[in-house]
């Protein structure tokens, strides 16, 4: 009983101590970002985002961006006689659209694997809320394709040694968004570490959303849709018959 | 030169797309049948989701349909109550089709459902054609058999009832057969695929309707189930995308000039033979899709919020 107590009054004093290290470390951390909007325009082919930040003291720099969480369908395609056909469709929920994981070097050489997993700071783990709807059969082979075609979709990506330190306090990064990128409000956390253990952790807001045209476009098509079908379908007639008569006038003017 | 399109949440090659518009509207006037079903497909191979290229192309083709429609209009090459039996039929299935769309895709199977019926129905046009264009192209007097044999057998519908004139199509024949055909051509558009390539072939060889007549009834089909199919995309299923619709409008606005100017100096058997090369290309790439054993059994497709 002793033994156990001991153990309770050890545990509380370590939490205690941890606590206030990173409070302490907390104030020195500093970081910002370049622009904390991304704009989708017309032109928009992907951004690069720049991060920038000082350390109290020389470690190490995790960087995870994740977008807001969403549902996304999974498929499997199966044999059917000669056919490949889609079999299996699942939904998977409460998993963020977009999650990147810079570092200045390896993430396996900055801490050890139980810490930034408890951190959330292994792709697997950002994805620790998310459910992989009517729990089939072969869940670890769904789960293991999601991360794949996420990965493949440069949505999920590790971006070891994208992170600079210069002069051991000044930390940069500058990473590429992909065109396809999730909309809403992005979380940006950046987690100093030094021998292993994290030291303080800052986080930020990134928002990315459409602007002008594309965002009055994309919320006109989708919250008054039936209208929009109306309007557009009209103008297109509309369109076609004017560029064909215009053109055809041309066309008959020349000799 | 890329555009981001709001619907699709994708960026794309503008010009890419416009070469696209252009080629279909050259396609179209070249030979009489508009570019549905090869458009779907393309937008397909360029990243397009499925949902929002079957979304988007009727709003192409009732563009370009209202331009082709209202020369033959005015040319007097539309049979109105014939039309409309058309269109009674395919209006009512493609209402269905859109709402089976819907459902198909929350259940995983309309990229299967897309497919097979590409395969059959351009695989079939396509053979038919192909066979039609060599014969025409390699021996007149079996091209002028053709038609001639498929007369005979219109015969057998003589005894179906609710029999009507339709005066500009200088036929009388019963009202269930433009009900039915257009009931088929719904099903057709609500999957993207336009349905011109089917109706002309089927008015003229099977309910023997003159050419001229069967092709202005037939872009009057196109124009007015195009832009019911095209409003209820937009409505029901959020999948089509305006600035994809728009750059296509205008693509094939200029091809159709260039097709058209085209069309006078190529021999219609050469092109018929060409367009059934075409459909028989489709066809066997979706079939090869089909077949093949994929790479990654695993795909992943947004959900709509």
């Amino acid at each position: 009983m002793s033994g156990l107590r001991r153990a309770f009054g050890w545990s509380l004093a370590l939490c205690c101590s941890v606590w206030l290290t990173c409070a302490r470390a907390d104030s020195g951390l500093l970081t910002d970002l370049e622009s904390s909007h991304v704009k989708i325009t017309t032109g928009f082919t992907g951004q690069h985002v720049f991060v920038f930040g000082s350390t109290p003291r020389s470690g190490d720099i995790i960087i995870r961006v994740t977008s807001p969480d969403e549902a996304v369908a999974l498929s499997r395609k199966g044999r059917v006689g000669p056919f490949w056909l889609k079999r299996g469709k699942l939904l998977v929920e409460h998993v963020p659209g977009l999650v990147y994981l810079l570092s200045n070097r390896p993430l396996n050489q900055i801490a050890g694997r139980g810490v930034l997993e408890r951190r959330g700071l292994t792709i697997h783990s950002t994805l620790a809320a998310a459910q992989i709807g009517g729990a089939p059969a072969a869940y670890r082979d769904w789960q293991a394709a999601f991360e794949r075609l996420k990965q493949k979709q440069g949505l999920f990506r590790k971006l070891e040694g994208d992170v600079r330190i210069d002069g051991g306090r000044l930390f940069s990064a500058n990473f590429p968004l992909p065109a396809t990128l999730p909309v809403g409000p992005y979380q940006l956390d950046v987690y100093s570490f030094r021998n292993g253990e994290l030291k303080a952790h800052r986080a930020s807001i990134l928002q990315v959303n459409e602007v002008g045209i594309e965002r009055w476009l994309s919320r006109v098509a989708l919250q008054h849709s039936g209208a929009f079908g109306v309007v557009f379908t009209l103008l297109a007639l509309a369109l076609g018959l004017t560029l064909s008569m215009l053109l055809r006038r041309d066309h008959g003017r020349r000799p | 030169m890329e555009i981001f399109l709001p619907i699709a949440h994708m960026d794309v090659n503008l010009l890419l797309v416009l070469v696209f518009g252009v080629s279909i509207g050259g396609l179209s006037a070249l030979t009489g049948v508009g570019g549905g079903f090869l458009l779907t497909p393309l937008l397909m191979i360029i990243g397009v989701p499925p949902l929002v290229a079957v979304g988007t192309t009727p709003a192409l083709i009732a563009g370009s349909a209202a331009a082709g429609s209202y020369s033959h209009w005015r040319l007097g090459n539309m049979d109105l109550r014939f039309g409309l039996a058309l269109l009674l039929g395919s209006w009512s299935t493609a209402v269905g089709a859109i709402y089976a769309t819907r459902i198909l895709e929350q259940g995983g199977h309309f990229d299967t459902v897309v497919v097979f019926t590409y395969v059959t129905i351009l695989g079939t046009v396509g053979s038919v054609t192909f066979v039609e264009s060599i014969r025409a192209v390699f021996g007149r007097a079996a091209a002028a058999g053709a038609p001639a044999a498929t007369v005979s057998t219109a015969g057998p519908f003589g005894w179906l009832p609710g029999q009507m004139e339709f005066k500009v199509a200088q036929r009388r024949m019963s009202v269930l057969l433009p009900l039915l055909l257009g009931a088929f051509i719904g099903v057709l558009n609500a999957l993207g695929m336009g349905g011109g390539f089917v109706a002309v072939p089927a008015m003229i060889y099977l309910l023997r309707v003159p050419t001229k007549v069967a092709i202005g009834t037939s872009l009057l089909l196109m124009l007015a189930t195009s832009a019911v199919v095209s409003t209820m995309q937009a409505g029901v299923n959020h999948s089509l995308d305006p600035i994809l619709a728009l750059t296509l409008i205008v693509g094939s606005a200029l091809g159709a000039q260039w097709g058209a100017r085209m069309s006078s100096i190529l021999p219609g058997e050469r092109l018929r033979l060409l367009l059934a090369l075409i459909l028989l290309a489709v066809a066997i790439k979706f079939l090869f899709g089909l077949l093949a054993t994929p790479a990654e059994l695993y795909s992943l497709t947004g959900v709509a919020p």
